[in-house]
């Protein structure tokens, strides 16, 4: 009852869905329309938990004083935009797209920046060309990340070529084989659902 | 006075729109010397703005079409077929239960339905996917040049030596050997190509702050000063204890 006929239901879903894709004209447009309407209405749901889920978290945290004055800070700035979006709307030129423009891209593009001092430091400690491979790892990020900037192409006029060649043809080899094994690894994952062995989604 | 007239006096303004963001890239930045209140005020005023952020767009773009207008039009005149919106909406309500350690499995009816809806759906459209990732790569041998040929050869010899290597059903020797051999010095040219292109994509975001405060130098100067007064009184007088796990890591 927990589990056997979700399990059910699931295997019944995933088999019409997957014979529609073979079969013309399995389901008519209005069939269609109902499971559609069912994952759009998911959508809506699926927000509203999210917001329960941040809701609740926040209350624990404020309650039981887990860096309480930091959520009431984060949960202030959530309803400070809620406000702005509501009073002012979304379009451009609105106190909401001011802060959009003037809070949240700042702190973005700052935190991403940070990245750039970390990834700097591991690769420093990190980048040893001890072997064959890591060798050719070592030489290949330093051509491409001289044929991303004028000193590249001022050192040797070939580096930008070489980058280029290096992002067109065997990076994105090597991008080409890690997709396919993602597709082959997810599809292996879908299959094991559509059989009913997977049930880590399902609770107990 | 307008409500609205204040906000846009508020968040509009030249002090606004040149203090936060020069006061935001220093605040943030602050985390380079140590993890400090400055960089988690930051860091939860940025969590709170994108989730309202997120939560109004969602209610633009998913709530009002998707549930607020559909049952504006239920009011209106009512079908049979929103019968089967509000079983759906009914169902989707379950999602809930999840947050109950008991009733939790009350959920599972309605995830068990999206995952089976999922699989059913996505194994064919991935099986289509791979097929045109491996066609589109079969063209015409001749390039043009000889640059763009090998350009092409060490593409397709290069996914196909590099899928070698992930094939674990027969011992790697011999030919099979070799080509996994080969497959792991593209996926190592990958790798250092991944890698200096994100490095090369966050030093331009650096730059981008460096110029923003270039561009502002009288805000960059006092809100600098003002943080590292605020971080020397802090560390001196308030966090004596020492060095932070961020420290030891750098």
């Amino acid at each position: 009852m927990k589990k056997e006929i979700p399990i059910l239901l699931g295997i019944i879903t995933g088999i019409l869905w997957y014979g529609e894709f073979f079969i013309a004209g399995m389901f008519q447009e209005n069939q269609k329309l109902f499971f559609a309407n069912g994952l759009k209405i998911a959508g809506v749901v699926g927000v509203a938990v999210g917001v329960y889920s941040v809701a609740r978290q926040n209350y624990y945290k404020i309650k039981y004083n887990n860096e309480r004055y930091y959520a009431i800070l984060r949960v202030a700035m959530i309803f400070l935009m809620i406000f702005l979006g509501v009073i002012s709307g979304t379009s451009s030129g609105t106190p909401f797209s001011s802060m959009f423009m003037n809070v949240y891209v700042p702190f973005q593009a700052t935190v991403f920046s940070l990245l750039a001092f970390y990834i700097a430091s591991a690769a420093y400690r990190s980048f040893k060309a001890k072997s064959v491979e890591s060798g050719v790892l070592l030489v290949a990020s330093i051509i491409v990340m001289l044929s991303k900037i004028p000193l590249g192409g001022e050192i040797w006029s070939q580096i930008p070529v070489i980058g280029e060649w290096i992002m067109d043809s065997p990076s994105s080899a090597g991008r080409r084989a890690i997709i396919f094994g993602g597709y082959l690894g997810s599809i292996t994952m879908m299959i094991r659902i559509f059989f009913g062995l997977e049930r880590s989604h399902l609770s107990e | 006075m307008d409500l609205k007239a204040v906000l846009d006096n508020i968040f509009l303004n030249d002090v606004f729109v040149t203090w936060v963001p020069v006061l935001a890239t220093i605040m943030i930045m602050s985390f380079l010397y140590r993890d400090n209140p400055l960089y988690k005020i930051g860091e939860n005023i940025f969590i709170g703005v994108s989730l309202g952020y997120g939560w109004i767009l969602s209610w633009e773009y998913i709530i009002d079409p998707f549930f607020i207008m559909p049952v504006n039009d239920m009011f209106v005149e009512f079908h049979m077929s929103d019968i089967t919106n509000i079983l759906w909406f009914l169902l989707a309500l379950t999602m809930f239960f999840r947050f109950s350690r008991k009733k939790a499995w009350v959920a599972n009816y309605y995830f068990a339905f999206l995952f089976g809806y999922m699989a059913g759906y996505y194994i064919p459209i991935a099986i289509q996917n791979i097929m045109l990732q491996s066609t589109s790569i079969m063209t015409d041998l001749d390039k043009g040049s000889f640059f763009e040929t090998t350009k092409w050869i060490v593409l397709v010899f290069g996914t196909f030596a590099a899928l070698i290597y992930f094939f674990f059903s027969k011992p790697h020797k011999g030919l099979l050997g070799k080509t996994a051999r080969t497959g792991i010095v593209v996926l190592m040219i990958f790798f250092g190509a991944a890698f200096g292109s994100t490095v090369m994509g966050r030093v331009s975001l650096f730059i981008d702050r460096a110029l923003l405060l270039v561009d502002h130098p009288v805000q960059s100067l006092v809100c600098t000063l003002a943080v590292i007064i605020f971080l020397i009184i802090y560390f001196r007088f308030f966090k004596k204890d020492d060095k932070t796990a961020e420290e030891d890591f750098i």
